[in-house]
């Protein structure tokens, strides 16, 4: 016997957080049918009588928790598929770094003083800089970012998910790193965000 | 190797100590490093609160009623 339908799930509700899981979704895939593909199967798979929404979170956690799910089986069939290209990354890190330090491995710009950035987290303006900051890092950078600290992969699983060594790994993360933190700083602390 | 690093160094260390456990030598150069410089304690805080704030993405709901 069929299990009853959800109670107290509203397919109308779960439409609602459509366009934000979208944008969720094509921080991670870049691409936009992909994205719109992984959305419709979170919202379908919300949609089953034995989803286990307990009622334990806001109903958009809920949903990102199972669309995280989603994008990583994704992100791993793809690397099986094909893999994304190798770059020199230790070539490149010495410009990147050369970009933010001196030849005396001093700070160019020391960074700001951010005052009391946990406020931030209240904001939703503030994930959108965040959002835009994390769209304007290089594809595998971003992708090596969102896995290891939006998703909270552990660093193996990311280098094996996107077929690198670990070194090339902790490389990546440091520029992602690195590069929001930047771009938070001028976007959003800097720019008197939120005060 | 030296027991002094420069912040470019420092910042490495920074960032890969929050991938894995760091080799004790680099541990203690880092430890050092920050210890007496304060842009890379202030970059050490700030890489911190975005892992916090990436594990909070996609942040707080939208309308007032949400």
């Amino acid at each position: 016997m069929a299990a009853p339908p959800h109670p107290g799930i509203d397919p109308l509700e779960l439409e609602r957080h459509r366009p934000q899981l979208v944008k969720f979704a094509l921080l991670h895939l870049r691409n936009a049918a992909a994205a719109e593909d992984v959305v419709q199967e979170t919202l379908l798979a919300a949609l089953q009588p034995g989803a286990p929404f307990a009622g334990q979170s806001s109903v958009k956690t809920w949903l990102v928790g199972i669309l995280k799910h989603k994008i990583i089986d994704l992100v791993r069939k793809q690397a099986r598929e094909q893999p994304l290209e190798r770059a020199d990354e230790e070539t490149e890190l010495e410009e990147f770094q050369d970009a933010i330090y001196a030849r005396d491995g001093h700070f160019r710009e020391r960074p700001a003083d951010w005052g009391n950035p946990e406020a931030a987290l209240a904001e939703r303006r503030f994930f959108e800089v965040l959002e835009q900051c994390m769209a304007l890092l290089p594809r595998k950078t971003a992708r090596a970012f969102a896995l290891r600290e939006v998703m909270g992969l552990e660093t193996e699983e990311v280098c094996k998910e996107l077929g690198i060594t670990a070194s090339n790994c902790w490389v990546l993360l440091y520029r992602a790193r690195m590069a929001l933190r930047a771009c938070l700083e001028g976007r959003w602390f800097a720019a008197g965000g939120g005060r | 190797m030296t027991l002094m690093i420069s912040c470019r160094e420092a910042s490495r260390l920074v960032s890969e100590g929050l991938d894995r456990d760091l080799p004790v030598a680099d541990r203690a150069r880092l430890r050092l490093h920050l210890a007496i410089c304060t842009a890379c304690t202030r970059l050490s805080r700030q890489l911190e609160f975005l892992r916090r704030a990436a594990r909070a993405y996609p942040g707080p709901e939208d309308g007032p009623n949400a």
